[in-house]
């Protein structure tokens, strides 16, 4: 193969058109059948992958039901912020019950140290 | 006035209603554009269970933001980009959970995988050519689907799939070449 084709046909998958080439190139394709029928393939290829968005599939008719479920349901970050109020309520419960065990603890020791000095 | 004029209005009051919080206005929206989106999703994902995920997903996506649809592109283009963005974020996640990239993984294409329902290419490259785009890795089905089938410019592809206009181009390539090589090792099959 020669190396005017090599370059060809190693540009030709990125391009949409053989005048993308460049002129010194596209006029090789011009003259040459091999570039020729590279640069038909790779056309024919284009066109049956645009012919796809011509064609639809059906749906499951599962799907619309299952849109309607997902509509009413609350958003996934709305469904985290629960799960982290939740999480705070938790912790804010420990932190309270920490702080009472704590001040109870302080008034024991005070209490305490008071009865030793007056002793 | 055209059917197609008369949809076209149509189609912007269900909107409008919709954008008001109207459900039943959406789930009107959601019959009309269900197949395109699945079909959509289904090339996006190269799985039919998971595209129903996906369009599932996307529809849910455009309820919660369609008040801020500002009308500007068609129901259905709107509806485009939130299934590629839908599709892709699936990718993410499937990505994060197998801890491996799908970009190497060669997938199985089902037997009767995309099957066409409705008009299309012909059928005798049909069946290969969907065969090949299935088995591509995900990254370069993504931008081959979205240029040479959804004709999406490279800059608008780049912009979804938050890679350089430079990247596409090369996925493209390299997805054309793969499947042109898919393609013509099924026409030498045929002809011994």
């Amino acid at each position: 193969m020669k190396t005017t084709c090599t370059i060809v046909q190693t540009r030709l998958p990125g391009i949409d058109s053989v005048d993308e080439l460049g002129e010194r190139f596209a006029a090789h394709v011009d003259t040459c059948l091999a570039c020729q029928a590279e640069a038909a393939r790779y056309r024919s290829l284009r066109r049956h992958l645009g012919s796809l968005a011509e064609e639809t599939l059906t749906a499951p008719d599962t799907l619309v039901p299952a849109v309607v479920v997902g509509m009413n349901e609350p958003p996934v970050d709305e469904i985290a912020e629960r799960r982290f109020t939740k999480r705070q309520a938790v912790a804010m419960s420990a932190a309270a019950g920490a702080a009472v065990v704590a001040a109870a603890g302080t008034a024991i020791v005070i209490g305490l140290r008071r009865a030793h000095r007056a002793a | 006035m055209s059917s197609r004029e008369v949809e076209g209005i149509e189609e912007q009051e269900l909107v409008a209603r919709a954008a008001e919080g109207d459900q039943a206005a959406f789930t009107e929206l959601v019959r009309t554009h269900q197949h395109e989106v699945y079909t959509l999703a289904a090339r996006m994902v190269a799985d039919r269970d998971l595209a129903h995920d996906v369009a599932q997903e996307a529809f849910v996506r455009a309820w919660r933001a369609i008040g801020r649809f500002r009308g500007d592109a068609k129901f259905s283009t709107w509806m485009h980009r939130i299934t590629v963005n839908t599709a892709l974020t699936h990718r993410d996640r499937r990505k994060r959970t197998r801890a491996e990239s799908l970009d190497n993984v060669y997938h199985e294409p089902e037997s009767d995988s995309l099957s066409p329902e409705r008009g299309g290419a012909s059928a005798a490259i049909r069946g290969p050519l969907e065969e090949a785009l299935n088995a591509l890795p995900e990254s370069l089905r993504t931008v081959v689907v979205l240029k040479d089938v959804y004709e999406w410019s490279h800059a608008e592809i780049g912009q979804h799939l938050d890679i350089s206009v430079t990247a596409a181009k090369v996925r493209l390539h390299r997805g054309r070449k793969s499947l042109r090589v898919a393609l013509w090792r099924h026409e030498n099959e045929e002809e011994s």
